[in-house]
């Protein structure tokens, strides 16, 4: 033998330490400052403010976009109420063609926007390109297919569109929230305005570029940036006849507690703490793909993230250390690069609430584990983290952390898993894993969730609704149920 | 492997499919859940299908990121594959020169 064994594995370490594969950014045009969308234009803000957007990964700015003070958001909802009737009276499969033109777009443009959304938000590029893009277009692919059939998704009703539609999106999906939100609203008939999250604007922003290029009439769909301030004069706005909102338990409330009264239709998609079950009779190696995929997808930021993992006392050991090795080859760093598996976290004030309640999880007495892994210097990162020997009193395990943070509970029966998994203020989605069909329904019967995953976890398609339980929020979003929250069915 | 094999192996080679990436991380997975109970390393191969440089490297990098470098040595990894020779002889070739060269420069035996 020419060389040895350990020649060999030294060699191949080398060949497979694989060369950096960044996605090519050239053909992106990002322009340095953007006004606002409104009236299908874009226009100067009244308020002359600006505020930067920056990659999280690099820090560096990326562009200013506008901040919408009264004056502006009333401009937005006054020519989204312009454009009401017309737009409510065109014939629906108008509308529903405009929504096609829109999805192919969306697939034209599907590289300069997967690019723009890794830059601006810091995920990975391969979840971008691969998740959030072509699920965006599926949406309004889908959307526009019930524009002409709404009085087949409601039988024996009336379905009226009811007028200006007032919608707060969050930074973990940017583009995906907003077509949840922007195409059930257009094709049930309603007009849009829409304030995207102050840390991802920009597209946002594009997708203004793309209602131009698809000769959406005027004023149908307004965007208007800025921070919490703009979102709450657009929910309050007294023209606004329908609120849909994504983001945090706590806004919702307020949200809520403000429209209390005004008879605005609202729906909330918020926070989650969800559970990911693992029975003992699951293939445990895939078991191991779907709770990474269900808590490190998006550096756990997202609402349904499987961030409780319940394991069956009998198999605990062996999927922990499964668990622990995959976390080893997890990669870390440049959203860009196609081979990351995590990027960068979202913002400076994400990360902090991160690492706080990373902290109190190592004070309150649970065991902490974080593979080797080099964080880049500049930008915002954390290492994919796992608690073990957690209680479900602790802060880690109660509440939504929206990070790549993971804390492992175990459970000997499937009425403690049931009762462990139930037991928080939330109720978004849950997992569970196990080879018995029967125990999947059954376990589905009895999980106050919106979303029950079975030996699956984070899969999302247009046509299944989505939204949670208890103070997850309320109302639906995809399928026809996304469509009834948009319509007058009396 | 409980039995006492050396090495384990998609299949002969000889029908169709033959090695997938699919089957062949559920082997290697075997594989790896084995060396845990037993500390005993068990060699893979993946043999029929593979027929070009560039699937080869696919089955690489999923026995690199499954089973880890430890395995990347003759005695524990092989590709059976006829085809895939000329293949590798036609890239170094191109390697060297910077053109493909015509299949019939490569005996097929």
């Amino acid at each position: 033998m020419a060389i040895s064994k350990k020649q060999s594995a030294d060699l191949a370490r080398q060949v497979f330490e694989y060369a950096p594969a960044p996605e090519a950014i050239d053909h992106v045009r990002i322009q340095p400052t953007y006004g606002l969308f409104i009236g299908g234009k874009m226009v100067e803000p009244h308020s002359k403010k600006r505020f930067p957007t920056i990659n999280p990964a690099t820090e560096k700015k990326l562009a200013e976009v506008s901040e919408a003070d009264a004056v502006d958001v009333d401009r937005a909802v006054k020519s989204a109420a312009r454009a009401f009737d017309s737009w409510s009276h065109l014939s629906p499969s108008r509308r529903a063609r405009y929504l096609f033109r829109i999805s192919r777009l969306i697939q034209e443009r599907a590289r300069e926007l997967a690019v723009v959304e890794t830059m601006d938000g810091g995920k990975p590029i391969k979840e971008s390109r691969d998740v959030d893009i072509p699920l965006s277009a599926a949406h309004f692919f889908y959307y526009a297919g019930w524009a002409d059939k709404l009085e087949w998704a409601f039988p024996n009703r009336k379905p009226r569109p009811l007028g200006v539609a007032g919608q707060v999106i969050p930074w973990n999906f940017p583009l995906l929230m907003l077509s949840w939100k922007i195409a059930p609203a257009l094709a049930a008939g309603n007009t849009v305005v829409l304030k995207p999250a102050e840390t991802t604007p920009l597209s946002a922003m594009l997708f203004a570029e793309i209602c131009m290029q698809a000769e959406l009439p005027p004023g149908v769909v307004n965007i208007v940036t800025g921070a919490g301030r703009t979102g709450s004069l657009v929910v309050e706005h007294p023209g606004v006849k329908k609120v849909a909102f994504t983001g945090s338990t706590e806004v919702g409330k307020l949200i809520q507690r403000a429209l209390a009264g005004t008879g605005k239709k609202l729906t909330l998609e918020l926070g989650g703490k969800a559970a990911n079950i693992v029975f003992e009779d699951a293939p445990l190696d895939q078991a191991v793909e779907g709770i990474v995929n269900g808590i490190y997808f998006n550096q756990g930021h997202v609402c349904c993230a499987g961030s409780r993992l319940l394991v069956q006392e009998s198999i605990a050991e062996p999927l922990m250390e499964k668990l622990k090795r995959r976390l080893g080859t997890l990669r870390l760093g440049d959203p860009l690069d196609k081979n990351t598996d995590i990027g960068a976290i979202n913002s400076r004030a994400q990360l902090e609430k991160i690492q706080g309640l990373v902290e109190s999880g190592v004070e309150e007495g649970a065991e902490l584990y974080q593979p080797e892994c080099k964080l880049p210097e500049r930008g915002f990162w954390f290492p994919p983290t796992l608690f073990t020997n957690v209680s479900q009193s602790y802060r880690i395990a109660r509440e939504e952390i929206f990070g790549p943070v993971l804390s492992v509970l175990t459970f000997r029966t499937p009425a403690e898993a049931v009762e462990k998994a139930n037991n928080t203020p939330y109720g978004l989605s849950a997992g569970v894993w196990t080879d018995k069909g029967s125990r999947i329904l059954w376990m589905a019967e009895r999980l106050r969730a919106g979303v029950v995953w079975a030996n699956t976890f984070n899969r999302f398609d247009p046509t299944s609704p989505f939204g949670g339980y208890k103070e997850s929020g309320f109302g639906r979003e995809g399928g026809i149920h996304g469509l009834a929250p948009y319509l007058d069915l009396n | 492997m409980a039995a006492g094999a050396d090495f384990i192996k998609t299949s002969t080679g000889k029908v169709q499919p033959a090695a997938t990436l699919p089957v062949s991380l559920v082997m290697m997975e075997a594989i790896r859940d084995f060396v845990r109970e037993t500390g005993r390393q068990v060699g893979f191969k993946a043999a029929g299908g593979i027929r070009t440089s560039k699937q080869a490297i696919a089955y690489l990098v999923l026995l690199y990121e499954t089973l880890g470098s430890d395995w990347m040595t003759p005695e524990l990894f092989r590709l059976g594959a006829s085809t895939l020779l000329n293949d590798v002889l036609m890239q170094i070739d191109k390697e060297r020169t910077g053109v493909y060269q015509s299949g019939d420069y490569f005996t097929i035996d």
